[in-house]
C-alpha cells in the first residue's frame, strides 16, 4: 500500500442511484482529478479511510447499513452525499425513512445538492481529504 | 448564463409575503415564520434544498431566483447554518402610517400593461387609502 493513498469506500442507503451515477461516471473520469487526490476506490469496508453514503436511510437498507458500518475501521473520515443522508431531503418525515445518517454515524462532512454537481462533490473530497491527513498526522 | 443546479438566491425587496414557495416546495426548504407583528423571517435551507427551480417557477415577483452559484459541500458543523436567511419587513403607509406589504414594481408590471408614475404612486399607499384615493379622483 503506498504511504499516502486514501481508499473510499461507498454505501447505498436506498438512494434513488442519481448520486452514484455522479460519483462513479463522472467523479472517477480523469478530468476531475480523483487520482490527483490519492484516492483509490475500494469494495472493502475494512480498508476504507473515506466512507461515502449516498441515499435517505430507508428502513429496508438500515439493518445493511448498521451491518456495514460495524466493520468500517474506527478511524475514517464520513461524508454525506446529497442531500439524502445530511437531512432526509424530499423523503424527510417519511414513514420509511429512518436518516438523517447522523443519527448512526459522526458526519464530517456534508455535501448538499440533488444531486451534487461534480465540482461540489470534488469541493467535498478535497476537505474530506484533508480531515483524513489530519487524523493521520495527529 | 448557466442557471443550471445553481444555488436559490431571494430579494427581499421584491417578496411580497404570499409563501407560495413554502407550498410548493418539495422538500420543505424554506420556512417563513413570523417573529414579531409585520416581521418575518425567511430562511432557505440549502442542505435540503433540490434545487428543483419550483419556487422560482411559481414566485409572482421574481424574487427568488435560481444563482450561477453551485451547491457548497460544507463540514458536519455547519449542517444547519449553512442558510440564506432574510427578514421581510412591512413597509408604512405614507398618507394614514399603517403597516403594508410593499408592492414591488415586478407585481405591478404583471397586472398593468404600462407601469405609469400615477399607478405607482397610488400603489405606494395602504388598500384603504388607495380606494379612498381612487374614490376621491372618480366621484369628486
Amino acid at each position: 500500500m503506498i504511504d499516502n493513498n486514501i481508499n473510499v469506500y461507498r454505501i447505498n442507503t436506498g438512494s434513488c442511484n442519481g448520486c452514484d451515477v455522479e460519483l462513479l461516471a463522472s467523479i472517477l473520469v480523469p478530468k476531475f482529478g480523483f487520482d490527483t487526490l490519492h484516492c483509490t476506490y475500494t469494495n472493502t469496508p475494512e480498508e476504507a479511510n473515506i466512507v461515502i453514503v449516498t441515499g435517505s436511510i430507508t428502513t429496508r437498507s438500515k439493518p445493511f447499513l448498521e451491518a456495514t458500518l460495524k466493520r468500517l475501521p474506527d478511524e475514517k473520515v464520513v461524508v454525506a452525499m446529497g442531500i439524502c443522508p445530511i437531512t432526509g431531503g424530499v423523503f424527510r418525515d417519511s414513514y420509511s425513512i429512518e436518516g438523517p445518517l447522523d443519527r448512526f454515524v459522526n458526519v464530517d462532512v456534508n455535501i448538499a445538492g440533488c444531486p451534487p454537481s461534480p465540482q461540489t462533490i470534488v469541493d467535498g473530497l478535497i476537505k474530506a481529504c484533508a480531515l483524513w491527513k489530519e487524523k493521520v498526522s495527529a | 448564463m448557466n442557471a443550471y443546479k445553481g444555488k436559490i438566491t431571494f430579494d427581499k425587496e421584491q417578496c411580497v409575503l404570499c409563501q407560495t414557495c413554502a407550498f410548493v416546495c418539495p422538500a420543505g426548504a424554506i420556512n417563513i415564520t413570523c417573529v414579531e407583528p409585520q416581521r418575518y423571517d425567511f430562511i432557505i435551507w440549502h442542505n435540503t434544498c433540490t434545487v428543483c427551480g419550483n419556487c422560482t417557477y411559481f414566485c409572482p415577483t421574481g424574487a427568488i431566483t435560481l444563482s450561477n452559484t453551485l451547491a457548497e459541500a460544507t463540514p458536519q458543523s455547519e449542517k444547519y447554518t449553512s442558510i440564506t436567511a432574510n427578514m421581510v419587513e412591512y413597509s408604512e403607509c405614507p398618507n394614514c402610517h399603517e403597516p403594508m406589504i410593499n408592492v414591488p414594481l415586478t407585481m405591478l408590471k404583471r397586472g398593468f400593461k404600462n407601469v405609469s408614475q400615477p399607478i405607482t404612486a397610488l400603489f405606494k399607499l395602504c388598500p384603504k387609502c388607495r380606494r379612498e384615493h381612487t374614490f376621491k379622483q372618480r366621484v369628486l
